[in-house]
């Protein structure tokens, strides 16, 4: 029996963020080859919404459940005003007008009140926090942050044996690519942000922790 | 030299909070027997806010001698930017924010994400208390005082069992047994007259006997290297199912 492979997160991660020809190379569509994969990642999310599917499935979980847990940028909030989750990248774009959308006064308003520094620092603590202490319930999980923040470091526990978040940071490693062109006028033509070589790195990364 | 213990809540933490007329020892003042007690609260505060204070203090700092008292209050209480910290408990009924905080509440807090917040803030509490000596988390207000904000039917099982497994380790305990349910079951403490109050005149909305017996066993808790854990049967007496308004104002 295959051991099962839980995905949340964003772009990084979904099988959907795909180039044409990727496909025998995407790792997360690399892994259904070993795992019974469950991909829950959506571009555009934010990490409140993939904790949120992650404690929704956690009645399901088992010893034979591995977890990778993308943390995507926490401003991404799940507020009850989008109409899919992929909408959650768009909050600043309609807070300065850029983007229309019927509830852009509320969303000002999220974003003068609620995003602040103090938010953006402790928020990937409190997801890492949660993500950490659900370790007890499944087999192994990796934890994979696209960006550093500054409380993270200070709240990881490097005790938790079934828990594990590597030095890198997605967006870094993305970005430190010869082949990216930032700022990309019509979106990263790259699929899940990485070239086919890092697509082998991430692919050897969570198979070699998994069956570690 | 004493060792510090720092304590970050709200009205039933802070020292301004209660009739000054009363003269009576509030229940963490027990603690400045035996520690130097840095007093973080403020009446009318949330977790959020907690939190974002608990780092402000300790980031960078070297904390593993200094022991933590953290009361989880009400997650409706959201740490608005440029918002004076103590109108959080107001900030849904305050007109100068009307026209966002009425949006918060349907689109922001009425979310089934929105619901990890409890959870997710004392996890965080459950890590970072690596970081300390001793760390006390006592919630400040029932389980269903919560549920009732969710979307959905409550939280499942696997997050009420989380919360329950998070409640106990060598240097950290989580009290479910909220103060507000204390506090409402101690009404005895009170004299009558106070009841034609709209506020709770008690000091950190506890009696003198009851703020004795918190008092004591928080004491215990710390000073105690063992495993001493809060035993609430020593704190529960008659209820009088008298109701107390808690809109402090």
């Amino acid at each position: 029996m295959q051991n099962k492979l839980w995905i949340f997160g964003d772009s990084f991660a979904d099988p959907d963020y795909n180039t044409t020809g990727a496909e025998h190379y995407q790792w997360c569509k690399r892994l259904e080859q070993h795992y019974e994969v469950t991909n829950m990642a959506v571009y555009g999310s934010g990490p409140q919404w993939s904790l949120n599917n992650f404690l929704k499935m956690l009645d399901s979980a088992d010893k034979n459940t591995n977890v990778l847990f993308i943390e995507s940028t926490v401003y991404r909030l799940d507020l009850g005003c989008w109409e899919k989750p992929k909408n959650q990248i768009a909050i600043h774009k309609i807070a300065k007008g850029q983007n229309r959308h019927p509830q852009s006064e509320f969303l000002k308003g999220v974003v003068k009140y609620v995003l602040t520094e103090d938010f953006e620092n402790a928020e990937p603590l409190k997801i890492l926090a949660t993500v950490q202490n659900l370790s007890r319930y499944v087999n192994k999980i990796l934890y994979l942050p696209v960006i550093e923040a500054p409380f993270r470091k200070y709240g990881i526990n490097k005790k938790v044996k079934n828990f594990y978040m590597p030095d890198f940071r997605l967006m870094e490693k993305s970005d430190a690519e010869p082949e990216c062109k930032r700022p990309w006028p019509d979106g990263d033509i790259r699929c899940n942000h990485f070239s086919e070589y890092n697509h082998d790195y991430m692919y050897n990364l969570i198979t070699g922790y998994f069956n570690d | 030299m004493k060792k510090e213990l720092w304590i970050f809540g709200d009205s039933f933490a802070d020292p301004k909070y209660g009739d000054f007329n009363l003269q009576y020892t509030r229940w963490w003042e027990y603690l400045e027997l035996h520690y130097t007690v840095k007093n973080f609260s403020i009446t009318g505060t949330g977790p959020r806010w907690m939190l974002k204070e608990l780092y402000r203090a300790s980031y960078n700092n070297k904390t593993s001698d200094i022991n933590v008292l953290c009361l989880l209050s009400d997650p409706r209480r959201i740490d608005f930017d440029k918002l004076d910290p103590g109108m959080q408990h107001r900030v849904l009924e305050d007109k100068r924010y009307a026209t966002t905080y009425k949006a918060m509440v349907k689109d922001y807090l009425f979310t089934d994400s929105y619901a990890t917040e409890l959870i997710s803030i004392l996890n965080s509490l459950y890590v970072l208390s690596k970081n300390f000596n001793k760390m006390l988390v006592w919630k400040c207000f029932p389980f269903y005082n919560w549920q009732t904000l969710t979307t959905d039917k409550g939280l499942n099982r696997s997050i009420q069992q989380n919360f329950q497994i998070a409640k106990r380790r060598k240097n950290f305990e989580f009290v479910s047994h909220s103060l507000f349910q204390l506090s409402q079951e101690n009404c005895l403490d009170m004299k009558p007259e106070y009841f034609k109050n709209t506020i709770d005149p008690r000091l950190n909305h506890f009696g003198e006997d009851m703020s004795k017996k918190i008092g004591h066993e928080v004491v215990k808790w710390y000073v105690n290297k063992h495993n001493a854990f809060i035993n609430i049967n020593n704190l529960i007496h008659k209820k009088t199912g008298i109701k107390v308004n808690f809109n402090a104002k």
